[in-house]
């Protein structure tokens, strides 16, 4: 075992999960203290997940017009529609862009602001963070008006102004209609709001990591970016995976943004933006519940590829 | 061990019910109809005491000295809640679908009519209104469903087509045109001459608000878009096609900004009234008052608008001008019936639908003749109350019948369609093909 596999092995991965069966053995009324201090967040839990969750996949299997009063079982014909409807399919296709994007740029951005911000002191580091953390604080709908006068596909928009007065661009251009990149600046939309939190989770991983780690490293002769491929990346894998998860619940939860960029546009909007239009502009819930069962599966199942693959439990 | 499992089923059973309980608490209190004594269309103190809310965009939205006047004739407290227009559909739809009431007094837009009167989300208005005040609200036939009035119309609202002649008579042109082909020689009259770049104002983005200009081009040419029963009109009378050809036309001869594509109604407006175009295709009446001094962000004050009726195929159109109306209506589940009632009746009298006109945060036109007629006494407004008086006789609903449950659907895809069309990625024959089989499947799924 060379050094630098002596220091990731210090900082070791561990499988077990959760408290050992030492710690299980305690009496009663720890037990009920325990409970009465969970019941809040079981109550809360209960009325704003697992009753909504419940209902949404009971309406899922019921034709659930809001013109309608009656509710006959369908069984999965809801989801038959829903996966039929080229639309919707197209959604899915849509989400997966936003996805890679949102996912790729928040990761690449997230651990290099936050490399940036562990070299810096005092004020400095303060007021960086703050500059960071604002695009986080900006609401979605928000956000996306900021972006739209960005993108103005006329002559008074921000981007084709200021690239027209660079003499780059000869004619405005309709960013969010060209194909390909129109998603992509969306999603960027996205990356710009979501990288804040990103930033704040590898920063706190970061400075969790020993020093004593990145001083043995240096000794055996690594330098910065071998100290962070050997040292911090294997050690930043929890951070990555809740990351890469947020970043998906915010593709396929993408709606405010895309809604304020884009409207309607069927070529731009998620699986969230689906389900809305099922729900709030056609009244059949049916639909929309199923079209949210799928988007929870998927949800469901990227959690689990990421938990498999990517989180790692470490102990220093 | 034992314990512990069985406080945890505990927590869970209380969980659940109390969830469920949370829930339940949350569901309507019973509709209840007119008290026995109300005098439909009264304005008095039966409802003394009693505090009423109002869902309604900032329009619709009374200043507090004049909402004073209400509240000092009935005694009832009005709280009014302005939102957004496109926030008021989902708030009523989650409030509705839950069995609540949004509020007492809710805005109601045209295309709404059909889905909310068949989920009986809303209070029929004919036992608590006067006849005389239905009918004499101008468009009130595009808020009846199945016979019952829904809605109380407090907006008049329709398209025509607005010209800055200020803007034309630099070109040398001194006479709006009246059919599409001098429309886009004109344009490009202005062009060439350097008056404006792109001259006329055109949202094409894909959102439902931007299917109306076509409407009212097929409308204004004299034909349907949606029959009575929901049928493809436009695919049968020839204007499907020949009006997206003349979209396709005036987008390829460079008269409308590119850009349009991803412009709403809401900055195309803005465009006109900043000076940037010319012509804004499908206007609304009181654009004419932004020549007026006290339009903020106007470039154009002191400019000669014109608002006329929309160019069509031919020579002095005579077609339909679409009416897209709003009205105020009583939620089915409001427990304030009767105090709402007497709020669409207050509001509906000519001095307050002056007020609301003379409001510059609201500037909505009256829809009763009287106070139309108050309106026209001022010279101020003589140039607004003339052209709306002219198109008068020609204002009808977009959809004879009023607009089917999937209307929505059926406008997403018209105006996805549109913008296709414009960009010429597929032929205006293909076009009216594709959308009136979409149109029939809407019909079908619906059925």
């Amino acid at each position: 075992m060379n050094s630098l596999s002596a220091v990731s092995a210090k900082a070791k991965t561990v499988t077990t999960r959760g408290p050992g069966p030492g710690k299980r053995g305690r009496g009663w009324r720890t037990d009920r203290l325990g409970w009465l201090l969970v019941t809040p967040a079981a109550v809360i839990i209960g009325a704003l997940v697992l009753y909504p969750s419940a209902t949404s996949l009971i309406g899922s299997l019921r034709r659930y017009s809001l013109m309608n009063p009656e509710r006959p079982f369908v069984g999965l014909g809801n989801y038959l529609r829903v996966l039929a409807d080229p639309t919707f399919r197209r959604s899915m296709v849509t989400t997966g862009v936003y996805f890679v994007v949102i996912s790729v740029g928040v990761l690449i951005l997230g651990i290099g602001f936050a490399l940036w911000l562990q070299t810096l002191r005092g004020r400095a580091r303060a007021l960086a963070l703050g500059a960071v953390i604002i695009p986080w604080a900006v609401p979605g709908t928000v956000s996306g008006l900021l972006w739209s006068f960005i993108f103005t596909p006329t002559g008074a928009g921000l981007l084709n102004s200021a690239l027209s007065s660079l003499h780059l661009i000869d004619a405005s251009h309709v960013w969010l209609n060209t194909p390909g990149l129109g998603l992509v600046l969306i999603a960027l939309t996205v990356v710009w709001s979501g990288t804040p939190l990103g930033v704040m989770i590898f920063l706190a991983a970061l400075e969790g990591i020993p020093r004593d780690l990145y001083e043995q490293s240096r000794i055996d002769g690594a330098g910065p970016v071998r100290q962070f491929w050997s040292v911090s990346l294997p050690l930043l894998r929890p951070a990555i995976a809740i990351v890469l998860l947020n970043g998906a619940t915010l593709a396929i939860g993408l709606f405010d943004q895309v809604y304020v960029l884009v409207g309607i546009d069927p070529s731009k909007i998620t699986i969230a933006g689906s389900m809305y239009l099922y729900a709030f502009r056609d009244f059949d819930f049916g639909l929309g519940f199923a079209a949210a069962v799928i988007a929870a599966v998927i949800t469901t199942l990227i959690a689990v590829v990421y938990l498999k693959a990517v989180y790692r439990e470490v102990e220093y | 061990m034992k314990h512990t499992r069985r406080s945890g089923l505990t927590v869970i059973a209380l969980s659940g019910a109390l969830a469920t309980a949370l829930v339940a608490c949350s569901s309507s209190s019973p509709a209840t109809g007119p008290t026995s004594d109300y005098t439909p269309g009264a304005i008095d103190k039966t409802y003394a005491g009693t505090s009423i809310s109002v869902l309604v965009p900032s329009w619709a939205s009374f200043k507090p000295d004049i909402l004073a006047d209400f509240t000092d004739r009935t005694g009832i407290t009005v709280n009014v809640q302005a939102v957004d227009f496109d926030a008021i559909h989902d708030k009523i739809v989650t409030a509705s679908a839950s069995g609540q009431a949004p509020a007492d007094v809710i805005e109601l837009d045209w295309t709404w009519v059909s889905q909310f009167g068949a989920a009986g989300w809303l209070e029929p208005l004919d036992s608590y209104l006067t006849a005389d005040q239905i009918k004499g609200a101008a468009g009130s036939d595009s808020f009846s469903y199945q016979g019952q009035q829904i809605g109380l119309p407090y907006s008049l609202d329709f398209r025509g087509t607005a010209y800055n002649m200020t803007m034309f008579k630099q070109a040398g042109i001194e006479t709006p045109p009246t059919t599409w082909a001098e429309l886009i020689k004109d344009a490009q009259a202005l062009k060439d001459a350097g008056v404006c770049e792109y001259p006329i104002g055109l949202p094409l983005s894909i959102q439902e608000e931007t299917a109306t200009p076509w409407y009212m081009l097929v409308r204004a040419a004299g034909g349907d878009v949606l029959d009575a029963q929901g049928q493809p009109a436009f695919a049968t009378n020839g204007l499907g096609e020949s009006t997206f050809q003349f979209i396709r036309d005036m987008y390829a001869a460079g008269v409308i900004d590119p850009g349009a594509i991803g412009l709403g109604v809401q900055q195309v407006n803005q465009a006109f009234i900043g000076g940037t175009n010319a012509v804004m295709l499908a206007a609304y009446p009181s654009i004419v008052n932004a020549s007026k001094s006290n339009v903020a962000d106007s470039n154009i004050v002191g400019d000669e608008i014109q608002f006329v009726h929309a160019p069509a195929d031919k020579d002095n159109p005579t077609g339909a001008s679409i009416a897209l109306e709003e009205a105020l209506a009583i939620p089915a589940a409001s427990t304030h019936k009767g105090a709402a009632a007497m709020y669409l009746s207050w509001q509906n009298e000519t001095a307050q639908k002056i007020a609301a006109y003379n409001d510059p945060d609201q500037g909505v036109l009256p829809t009763t003749q009287a106070a139309l007629e108050e309106l026209s006494k001022s010279p101020d407004n003589a140039a607004l109350v003339g052209s709306v008086l002219t198109l008068f006789p020609t204002i009808e609903p977009v959809i004879p019948g009023g607009p089917p449950t999937w209307y929505t659907k059926f406008s997403a895809e018209a105006a996805a369609t549109i913008q296709s069309v414009a960009l010429g990625q597929v032929t205006p024959a293909d076009a009216v093909a594709a959308l009136a089989e979409k149109t029939k499947q809407f019909a079908d799924q619906a059925e």
